[in-house]
């Protein structure tokens, strides 16, 4: 039988940082959740190597916060509420520094990066061109939404607004893709 | 039902989060508006154009990249130690931090009113 997440935190919570049985467990959890977060934050934030920097990051706090989780919350939103807090401050560090060439990196990167996937590039480029265009809490409502399944409930807590707020962002991420449908 | 006011429902009927009573209520209106009902389909179209992206792979050796990093960096270890053990560390540590931390915390400010040439005694402030 599998262990659910909260057993997971649970054992991690039980044993001492030193303990073997304590880090099994963390690595079970970091087995599970280091694909969705992965393609999570890079869907985000727009860019592969530090999309992989951050996931490490994620497991980093959830590993020092584990003590104090509590069970009143899934295991899930609480790891992608870490995600996204992370993600988020590093769009803003970014917008602050690096927009100036921040397209050529990326042009950079993508040529470099996915020598594997040339054939569908076209489309997986204009895709990530459109979210790119849609606000960053609209982006990161409707990715939670369409990639990762969570509920109206579940994205409020991980993005730390109302379900209504969350209601109108999904809302507004699907009417300006849209538009921008419409326009091409 | 205006169709305004389901307009600005359907994404949330669509995600099965408009509630059973608005749901039904919105059912109703798209058998009959035939505007609503392309509306509808742009936003599932969008849906599933969003879904093509290819699922990314991870870099395989990032579970141990993450194992390792926590095992060995201090900084990383959980904020709270649940068992005495851990405890004792902590204390040994936090005491140990507070020994080191006079002479972390002397910066290049603290010498800025001294005159130039005055080596001898920004050398005697650091002992
Ligand atoms: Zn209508």
């Amino acid at each position: 039988m599998t262990d659910s997440d909260l057993d997971l935190i649970k054992a991690v919570q039980a044993e001492s940082f030193l303990s073997k049985t304590g880090q099994q467990a963390f690595e079970v959890l970091v087995k599970r959740y280091q694909q969705p977060l992965f393609n999570f934050i890079y869907r985000y934030v727009g860019e592969r190597s530090a999309a992989e920097d951050l996931a490490q990051e994620v497991f980093l706090r959830v590993w020092q916060a584990a003590p104090r989780f509590e069970a009143r919350g899934k295991v899930s939103t609480w790891i992608f509420k870490i995600a996204y807090n992370l993600s988020m401050n590093e769009i803003k560090r970014r917008r602050r520094y690096q927009d100036f060439y921040k397209g050529f990196c990326d042009n950079m990167r993508a040529e470099s990066l996915f020598p594997e996937q040339r054939g569908s590039r076209e489309l997986e480029q204009d895709i990530m061109r459109a979210l790119a265009q849609i606000p960053e809490n609209q982006r990161a409502a409707l990715l939670l939404r369409v990639n990762e399944d969570f509920s109206y409930n579940e994205i409020s807590e991980i993005l730390n607004v109302s379900p209504a707020a969350v209601e109108s962002l999904i809302f507004r991420a699907r009417t300006k893709l849209r538009e921008l449908r419409i326009e091409n | 039902m205006k169709c305004q006011d389901v307009r600005k429902k359907i994404s949330a009927y669509m995600d099965g989060e408009s509630g059973a009573a608005m749901s039904h209520r919105i059912r109703q209106h798209l058998s009959d508006c035939a505007e609503c009902r392309k509306i509808l389909q742009d936003f599932q179209e969008t849906e599933s154009f969003i879904r093509k992206l290819p699922i990314y792979s991870i870099s395989p050796e990032f579970t141990q990249r993450v194992m390792t990093e926590l095992r060995f960096d201090k900084g990383t270890k959980p904020a709270f130690a649940p068992n005495l053990l851990n405890r004792i560390l902590n204390f040994f540590e936090s005491f140990f931090n507070l020994l080191e931390s006079p002479k972390a915390s002397a910066s290049i400010e603290e010498f800025a009113d001294f005159p130039p040439c005055s080596l001898c005694k920004i050398y005697f402030k650091i002992l």
